[in-house]
């Protein structure tokens, strides 16, 4: 069965704009499963359940869980991806430390189910599989210093995640318009367009890390 | 701690005490981001905690509504205090003591009078969120940053969403339209 795998950030975006229950009809019309790891779960839902910031956020999540429209997977061995990816990058012989635990996790875990994609909002994980050249100029332009790039590890990353495709909840959610699924926001004076132009901003501000010429480029398309 | 980590703390502390007796609240905010640069490369608890520490430092004598506190004044004189001796034992390399002076330093902070002590905890907060938002912005993924300053990744998000860190030019990595067309397909 054919699989979406999603990481913290984009469940985040989703939640903090009141659209998780979007994931729903989503996935019958993707006709397959939706899934979180472990680590990503127990930062979603565990941790916060014990604050009062976020707890309904969480609780949403874990409703999201419960009734099989997100899939848990249980723990997944990456202790030497993630050591191997948080030394691509170093400074004076130091190697950066670019990405946590879950996030890796659930890469590996899009890797492992052969996702359809990998939908991933938040900056580094991404530059990171699409385009790491990027993120080392990033990386030097900010630190102000050299950043060497281990391009052993770097070619073995690569050709690791080469089958692996990204979308962010920004498209998802596109898609979700292009559906007819946000149809009852759609009134005279707020068309389409400016449901596009509300979602879009509402999850940039949000967190995603999609850029106003990309939200441009998008609005166009809908336009 | 590594030696070159070491002489950047001392300079931020040395210079954090010099523009407190200043007032000279601009020059404290700059100090906080001068140890972001090896807070993100080497990520260590030091130089984290002092750029949290001199950014709400900056934040709190930036409001002068605070002198209306009592305590206000015994507070200056403790963070003073407490910064020489920071910069004592850095100085003579006594990294437990200086470890347990940075963590005294940050929980009495939210140990002041009740009224004072509200906004401080909350400050102190918001310089958490803040300072994680400039380890992002160098590259630093979002999962890291939470770990790395003890934030939630969903108080991030929600931060790093209103500043410009998206529109940084690399942030574009694949043409829109091909990414909505392959997005497409999937639910085609």
């Amino acid at each position: 069965m054919k699989s979406l795998v999603f990481d913290s950030s984009s469940i985040i975006s989703l939640a903090t704009n009141d659209l998780l229950w979007t994931l729903r009809p989503l996935r019958l019309l993707f006709n397959g499963n939706f899934y979180i790891p472990e680590s990503v779960k127990h930062e979603l839902v565990d941790t916060p359940l014990h604050s009062h910031r976020f707890k309904l956020e969480a609780i949403m999540v874990s409703t999201l869980i419960r009734e099989n429209d997100l899939l848990v997977q249980e723990h997944l061995e990456v202790e030497r991806l993630l050591s191997s990816i948080n030394t691509i990058f170093s400074s004076r012989g130091q190697t950066i430390k670019i990405v946590s635990k879950a996030e890796v996790e659930a890469l590996a875990l899009a890797l492992k189910l052969e996702a359809a994609a990998y939908v991933v909002d938040e900056r580094t994980m991404r530059l990171l599989v699409e385009n790491p050249i990027k993120l080392h100029t990033i990386l030097e332009s900010k630190l102000h210093t050299n950043i060497e790039i281990n391009h052993n590890i770097l070619k073995q990353f690569k050709e690791y995640i080469k089958k692996l495709k990204i979308i962010r909840s920004a498209e998802l959610m596109m898609i979700t318009l292009e559906k007819g699924l946000l149809n009852r926001f759609i009134t005279e004076e707020n068309g389409k367009l400016e449901l596009a132009d509300a979602l879009l901003w509402s999850l940039r501000l949000r967190g995603c890390a999609i850029s106003t010429e990309e939200i441009d480029e998008l609005k166009k398309i809908y336009s | 701690m590594e030696e070159h980590i070491r002489n950047d703390i001392l300079d931020v502390l040395r210079h954090a005490v010099r523009a407190i007796h200043r007032e000279d609240i601009k020059g404290l905010k700059e100090l906080s981001n001068m140890t972001i640069h090896n807070a993100s490369i080497h990520q260590d608890h030091y130089s984290i905690s002092v750029s949290v520490l001199i950014y709400t430092l900056a934040k709190l004598y930036e409001r002068e509504r605070y002198n209306q506190y009592k305590s206000w004044g015994l507070f200056c004189i403790d963070c003073v205090d407490k910064l020489q001796s920071a910069i004592r034992f850095l100085e003579l390399k006594d990294y437990p003591h200086f470890d347990t002076i940075l963590k005294e330093f940050l929980n009495d902070l939210k140990k002041t009078e009740k009224g004072l002590r509200k906004y401080v905890k909350d400050v102190l907060e918001k310089a958490r969120i803040s300072k994680a938002s400039r380890l992002h912005e160098h590259g630093i993924s979002i999962g890291r940053t939470a770990e790395l300053l003890g934030i939630s990744p969903y108080e991030l998000m929600e931060y790093v969403g209103r500043t410009y860190i998206a529109d940084v030019k690399e942030n574009i990595t694949i043409p829109e339209k091909d990414r909505i067309t392959f997005a497409r397909k999937l639910f085609s």
